[in-house]
C-alpha cells in the first residue's frame, strides 16, 4: 500500500485504514469514487442513444455482449452535457440495487489517478453551498491542496431514481 | 447423504408429489372402478416411494406421515374403502403436508417444529380413523380369506405355505441393508419351512465385488394367519430394486407361472428348486414345463426360429387363466412399458446450464451476423455461398435451442384444477375448469412467471366472474358454471385465454368505482375497452377476498406488470349477462426474434419481422391529415401512421429528400404503420434486456446488438399501436435536443 | 490380517489352512479377500476355521461362496473345519448348511 502523498508534509495520522479511489475531472473539479464499485474504464465511443429518455441519459452501450446504459455525469450535476475529446472516457460501475448489482457507465471529461485516502483525512460534506446535491456527496478530502469530492454512488445513480423516467 | 443426493431426493419428491397432486384431482373424475383402483395403485407406489427413499435418508417423520397415507390407500387398493370427496380432500391436505415436511428436511431440519408437529398429529389422526373404521371388516376379511386358504381354488396348488421368491438387488448392501434381517423377519411371522438360496448371481473370483449382492432366496414359509399385506410389508424398504414374488398358499397355478417367467434362471432349474423346496409337486411342475417344451419343440420341429412361447400363453392355452386375464395382463405391460419409453425420452437438465446455452447460441447468431456483414464486402461467391450455409445453420441451432428452453403449458394449467376447486368450495359455488391447449409451449421462464398472474385472473373468475347456483338457475343459466383455459399460437404470439359463462363485467359500475376513487376524471370520454382495462388500476380493486392460496393479496394492478414485463398485453371482451374473455398475448419466447432492421434519425431500430406486414413508400399524395394524426389510404383501408422520428424526438431528415417509408404492422387484429428514414432489411436478433433502469420506457421492449457492435432497440410494436389507435390520449415527449 | 495362514499349510501337499479373525463382514471382505488370492493359485486344499468369528454378515456368506464356486471351477476343494454357533446359525438360516459339510465336495 503507497503511502498518501502531500507535498513534503507527513501529517501524524491516528488511523491506518486506508480507502482506496478512483479519482476524475468533471466540469473543472474533481472527484473521486470508492474504487470497489469500479468495473472497468473504456474510452468514448459509440454510444446509441435510447429515445425519450432525459439528457442525462446518454444513452447505452455494447460491453463484451451485455447492453449498459451510460450516463452523462455533467448533465445530471449541471444541466450541461459533456463535451466530448479524446481524453473523455467512461468508467463502468457496479451499482447495488436490493440483491442485485447493476453495471452503470459515466462519462467523464478525464480519468486522473486511484488515490489511497486515510477515512481520518474525509471531512462530511457541507450543508450548504454545493454545487451538487449534498446527497451526492459522500464527503470531501484535501489532497495535494487540491478539493476532492468523493460521491456516493448509490444516490448519484440511484436505480429507483433512474428507472422512474421514461414514464409517460 | 451428500448434499448432492439430498437435493436429488428433493427434486424427487417434488416431482412426485407434483404428479401426485394432479392424479387427485383427476381422482373425482375417473367414472370407472378399475379406473379408481388403477389410479390409486399408481397413487400407492408414488408415496411408497417417497417412503422409500425418505427411509434411506432416514427421514422418520416423513416415513411415518407417509406409511399413514399408504396404509389408506391400501385399503380402497383393496376394494375395504370408498374414495370420497372428503378423502380426497384429505389426501391433498397430507399431500402439501408432505410437501412441507419434505422441504423442512431439505432445509436440515431433522425434527418437526410445534406447527408442523401439530399438523402433523391432526391429519395422522384423520388418516387413521379410516383404518380403524374398517378393522372390524378387515377381521371379517382375514377370516374370508383364511377360509378360502384352506378351500382349494380350482387350479390351485397344494403348497399349503406361502412362496416367497426374493432375488436382492445389488446395492441392497450399499444401501444398509442386509438379507439375512428380512429372512429373520420373516421367521417372526411364521414358520420357515424352507430357504433355498441362489447364487447364480455371484460372479467370478476376481470380479467379486465386496459391495454388491449377488444373493436371490425362495424361502417356504407357513403362516396361515398373514396376509400379503404383511408380507409386502416386510419388504418395504427393497421392494423396488429387487425382484420379490409373493405368492399365497394354495395360489392359482399361474402365480407360479409368472414367477417362473419373471425370474431370470433357467425355467426346468426353476421348476425343481421350486419342487425341492416344497413349493409344487412334482407333478404340477412337470405339467408347466411339459407343455413348454412340447411347444419349443414342436416349434423347432417345424424348422422355425426357438420362439417359445410365454408361460402365460401356455397357462392360457391350458385353459388354467382365462384369455381376457391375459390379454388385460398384456395390455397393462405394454402400457407400462410405452409409459417407461415415454418417460425415458425426458432428461432433466440444470436450468443454469441451460440458460448457458442460449446465451451462448445469442452470441454466435451475433457473430455470424458480424461475420456476414464483413463477408459481404468482399467479392467473392464461394464465401458468400459459405456464410449462407453457415447462417441457415446457425438459425436452425437457434431454433433448437429456443424450443428446449419451450415447456408444455399444460402442467401449469392443471395445477389450476385445483384452484378451482377449492375456491369454488369455499364460495358455495359449483365449477368446472376445462382445459384446453395443454400442449402449446411456452418459454420456461414466460411460463414461471406467468403463472400467478393466471391464478390470479382465474380466482376471480370464479369469484367474481361465475354467480351463486341460484342467481344462475334464475338467469335461465345450468347451476355450473364454467371456466375455461385455452392456449394456442396466433400471428407470431401465444394467446392464453381465460373464459368464464359468468355474469361479465358491467362497465357502469367499473366506471363509477373509478370516478368515484379519482382513477378517472368525470366527463372522460372512454372506450369499452378502456372502461374494461380501469379493473388493473392500481386502486381500483377493493379488498380482493384474500384466499388461502394466494394470501398474498395481489391486485390486478400487480398482474398486468407482471404481464407487461413479459412483454405482454391483455385484452379484455365481456357480455352482461354472457360471460369475459380475458386474452393475454405474450412473445414466444424471450430470447431471440427475427426482426426488421430500420433507421430513423441516425440511430437503428429492430422491429419484430413477424408483426410486420409489408412496407410501402410514404408517397405525400397518399396523406391525409385529421387531429394531428396522420391517415393513409391503404387500398382502401385506412392505415393510421405515426412518425418514429416525431417519436422519438430525433431531428428529422431535411436535406436528403429521400422518401420516406412506412412499416406496416399488424398487432391482435390492429394495423399501424410506422414511419422511418430507412429500410434496412431482415436481421436476426438477439434480445438484450435493456435493464431495470429503461423499465419504465415505454414504447421499446429492449436492444440488441448488430454485427457493427451498435446497439439497436427493439420497438415495441403493441405499445406503438395502441398509442397510433389511441390517438386522442397522443402524448409525445418533447424532442429532445440532440448533442 | 483378517485371515491367517496357520502352520501345517504346505505347500508341498497342497494343503492350505486358513483361520478368519472376528469379523467377516462387508467391511473386512475386501481385504480378505485380497489374501485369500495371494494363496488360491498355490494349494488345492482349503481348509477354513471360521470358529473365532464374532460377527458375520451376508457379504461373508457371499465371499464363501465365491470361493466355493471358484475352488470347484479349478477342481480344488474346500471344507469348512471348524465352526461356532453364531456361523452355523447364520449358514442354517441361508439353507446352505450343507454347501460346507465336513465331507469334501465334489
Amino acid at each position: 500500500m503507497s503511502h498518501l502523498q502531500s507535498d513534503g508534509v507527513n501529517e501524524e495520522l491516528s488511523s491506518d485504514v486506508v480507502e482506496q479511489y478512483l479519482t476524475f475531472s468533471l466540469g473543472g473539479k474533481v472527484y473521486g469514487l470508492a474504487i470497489l464499485n469500479v468495473k472497468e474504464i473504456i474510452g468514448y465511443g459509440d454510444v446509441t442513444e435510447v429515445p425519450m429518455m432525459p439528457d442525462f441519459m446518454s444513452g447505452v452501450i455494447d460491453l463484451r455482449g451485455s447492453v449498459v446504459p451510460v450516463i452523462d455525469l455533467s448533465q445530471r450535476f449541471s444541466g450541461r452535457p459533456t463535451e466530448h475529446t479524446k481524453r473523455t472516457s467512461i468508467i463502468i460501475l457496479e451499482v447495488k440495487n436490493e440483491d442485485l448489482s447493476i453495471d452503470i457507465g459515466i462519462t467523464v471529461d478525464l480519468v486522473n489517478e486511484v488515490l489511497d485516502i486515510n477515512v481520518d483525512q474525509i471531512e462530511p460534506a457541507p450543508a450548504l453551498g454545493n454545487q451538487i446535491q449534498t446527497s451526492f456527496i459522500s464527503g470531501m478530502a484535501k489532497v495535494n491542496e487540491k478539493l476532492l469530492i468523493l460521491l456516493n454512488i448509490e444516490n448519484v445513480l440511484s436505480i429507483d431514481e433512474l428507472s422512474m423516467v421514461g414514464n409517460f | 447423504m451428500t448434499e448432492d443426493s439430498f437435493q436429488i431426493f428433493a427434486d424427487e419428491c417434488e416431482d412426485l408429489l407434483m404428479a401426485a397432486e394432479h392424479a387427485l384431482i383427476q381422482l373425482e373424475e375417473i367414472d370407472s372402478v378399475e379406473g379408481v383402483v388403477d389410479a390409486i395403485s399408481e397413487l400407492f407406489r408414488t408415496f411408497h416411494t417417497v417412503k422409500g427413499a425418505a427411509g434411506l435418508f432416514g427421514l422418520n417423520a416423513i416415513v411415518e406421515f407417509t406409511h399413514s397415507v399408504e396404509s389408506v390407500l391400501g385399503k380402497i387398493r383393496e376394494r375395504e374403502l370408498d374414495v370420497d370427496e372428503k378423502l380426497v380432500s384429505l389426501f391433498l391436505l397430507s399431500r402439501d403436508h408432505l410437501a412441507e415436511l419434505v422441504e423442512n428436511s431439505v432445509k436440515g431440519n431433522l425434527e418437526l417444529d410445534q406447527s408442523l408437529q401439530k399438523v402433523d398429529d391432526q391429519l395422522i389422526e384423520q388418516l387413521n380413523r379410516y383404518l380403524v373404521d374398517t378393522s372390524v371388516n378387515d377381521s371379517d376379511h382375514t377370516n374370508d380369506s383364511s377360509s378360502n386358504t384352506v378351500e382349494r381354488v380350482n387350479g390351485g396348488v397344494e403348497n399349503e405355505s406361502w412362496h416367497i421368491s426374493l432375488r436382492f438387488g445389488v446395492n441392497v448392501l450399499k444401501n444398509g441393508m442386509d438379507p439375512i434381517s428380512f429372512i429373520g423377519y420373516l421367521g417372526k411371522i411364521g414358520e420357515i419351512r424352507s430357504v433355498t438360496l441362489i447364487d447364480d448371481a455371484i460372479p467370478q473370483w476376481c470380479d467379486f465385488d465386496a459391495e454388491n449382492c449377488y444373493l436371490g432366496f425362495e424361502i417356504t414359509l407357513y403362516s396361515p394367519d398373514a396376509t400379503k399385506e404383511v408380507l409386502e410389508e416386510v419388504f418395504e424398504f427393497v421392494i423396488d430394486d429387487c425382484v420379490v414374488s409373493i405368492l399365497p398358499p394354495f395360489s392359482h397355478i399361474d402365480g407360479y407361472i409368472k414367477m417362473i417367467n419373471d425370474l431370470p434362471e433357467e425355467d426346468m432349474r426353476l421348476g425343481e428348486i421350486l419342487v425341492a423346496c416344497g413349493a409344487l409337486t412334482s407333478q404340477e411342475k412337470d405339467g408347466i414345463l411339459n407343455t413348454q417344451d412340447h411347444i419349443s419343440d414342436e416349434i423347432t420341429a417345424r424348422g422355425e426360429p426357438d420362439v417359445v412361447p410365454p408361460l402365460g400363453v401356455v397357462a392360457v392355452d391350458n385353459m388354467v387363466v382365462g384369455q381376457e386375464v391375459v390379454d388385460a395382463a398384456v395390455k397393462k405391460q405394454e402400457n407400462v412399458k410405452q409409459q417407461r419409453s415415454n418417460a425415458q425420452q425426458t432428461i432433466r437438465v440444470n436450468a443454469l446450464k441451460l440458460e448457458n446455452l442460449v446465451d451462448l447460441v445469442g452470441e454466435l447468431v451475433i457473430g455470424s451476423a458480424n461475420s456476414q456483414l464483413h463477408a459481404s464486402e468482399i467479392e467473392n461467391s464461394e464465401l458468400k455461398e459459405a456464410m449462407e450455409n453457415l447462417l441457415r445453420l446457425v438459425e436452425e441451432v437457434r431454433d433448437t435451442a429456443i424450443s428446449l428452453r419451450m415447456v408444455q403449458i399444460g402442467e401449469t394449467f392443471n395445477r389450476y384444477k385445483r384452484v378451482v376447486r377449492e375456491v369454488s368450495r369455499e364460495l358455495g359455488k359449483d365449477i368446472d375448469l376445462i382445459i384446453s391447449g395443454a400442449e402449446t409451449e411456452l418459454d420456461k421462464t414466460i411460463i414461471e412467471k406467468i403463472g400467478d398472474p393466471l391464478m390470479h385472473l382465474i380466482r376471480n373468475a370464479v369469484d367474481h366472474g361465475i354467480e351463486s347456483p341460484d342467481v344462475r338457475l334464475k338467469a335461465g343459466k345450468p347451476e355450473k358454471g364454467t371456466v375455461s383455459l385455452d392456449a394456442f399460437h396466433e400471428s407470431g404470439s401465444i394467446v392464453i385465454q381465460i373464459r368464464d359463462d359468468g355474469g361479465g363485467l358491467a362497465k357502469d359500475k367499473i366506471l363509477k368505482k373509478a370516478i368515484e376513487k379519482g382513477i378517472v376524471a368525470e366527463n372522460h370520454q372512454l372506450t369499452d375497452q378502456e372502461i374494461y382495462h380501469l379493473i388493473f388500476e392500481a386502486g381500483f380493486s377493493t379488498a380482493d377476498a384474500v384466499s388461502n392460496l394466494s394470501g398474498r393479496g395481489v391486485g390486478m394492478d400487480v398482474v398486468r406488470q407482471n404481464i407487461e414485463s413479459l412483454r405482454g398485453h391483455v385484452d379484455i371482451e365481456s357480455g352482461i349477462g354472457i360471460g369475459s374473455i380475458m386474452s393475454i398475448r405474450l412473445p414466444l419466447t424471450l430470447a431471440i426474434i427475427d426482426g426488421f432492421q430500420i433507421r430513423v434519425g441516425g440511430d437503428q431500430y429492430i422491429v419484430p419481422l413477424d408483426l410486420v406486414e409489408e412496407c410501402i413508400e410514404l408517397e405525400a399524395s397518399l396523406q391525409s391529415e385529421n387531429d394531428g394524426a396522420n391517415y393513409i389510404n391503404l387500398r382502401g383501408e385506412i392505415l393510421p401512421f405515426i412518425k418514429l422520428s416525431e417519436v422519438f424526438g430525433t431531428s428529422i431528415e431535411q436535406c436528403k429528400k429521400h422518401r420516406e417509408n412506412i412499416v406496416v404492422v399488424q398487432f391482435a387484429g390492429k394495423k399501424a404503420g410506422f414511419v422511418v428514414d430507412e429500410l434496412l432489411g431482415e436481421h436476426q436478433t438477439v434480445i438484450k434486456p435493456l435493464g431495470k433502469i429503461f423499465q419504465n420506457l415505454k414504447g421499446i421492449s429492449g436492444a440488441t446488438i448488430l454485427g457493427s457492435g451498435e446497439v439497436a432497440m427493439i420497438i415495441d410494436v403493441p405499445e406503438m399501436v395502441n398509442r397510433v389507435i389511441n390517438f386522442g390520449q397522443n402524448q409525445f415527449s418533447t424532442p429532445r435536443s440532440i448533442h | 490380517m483378517a485371515i491367517k495362514k496357520e502352520r501345517g499349510s504346505n505347500k508341498s501337499n497342497g494343503l492350505c489352512k486358513l483361520s478368519l479373525n472376528e469379523e467377516m463382514t462387508i467391511y473386512t471382505i475386501d481385504s480378505i479377500k485380497q489374501d485369500i488370492s495371494k494363496e488360491l493359485d498355490f494349494y488345492d486344499r482349503f481348509e477354513m476355521n471360521l470358529s473365532a468369528l464374532e460377527e458375520m454378515d451376508s457379504s461373508g456368506i457371499q465371499l464363501l461362496l465365491a470361493l466355493r464356486n471358484e475352488v470347484l471351477k479349478k477342481g480344488k476343494t474346500l471344507k469348512i473345519t471348524a465352526l461356532n454357533a453364531m456361523v452355523s446359525e447364520f449358514l442354517e438360516s441361508y439353507g446352505i448348511s450343507n454347501y460346507f459339510s465336513g465331507d469334501d465336495i465334489t
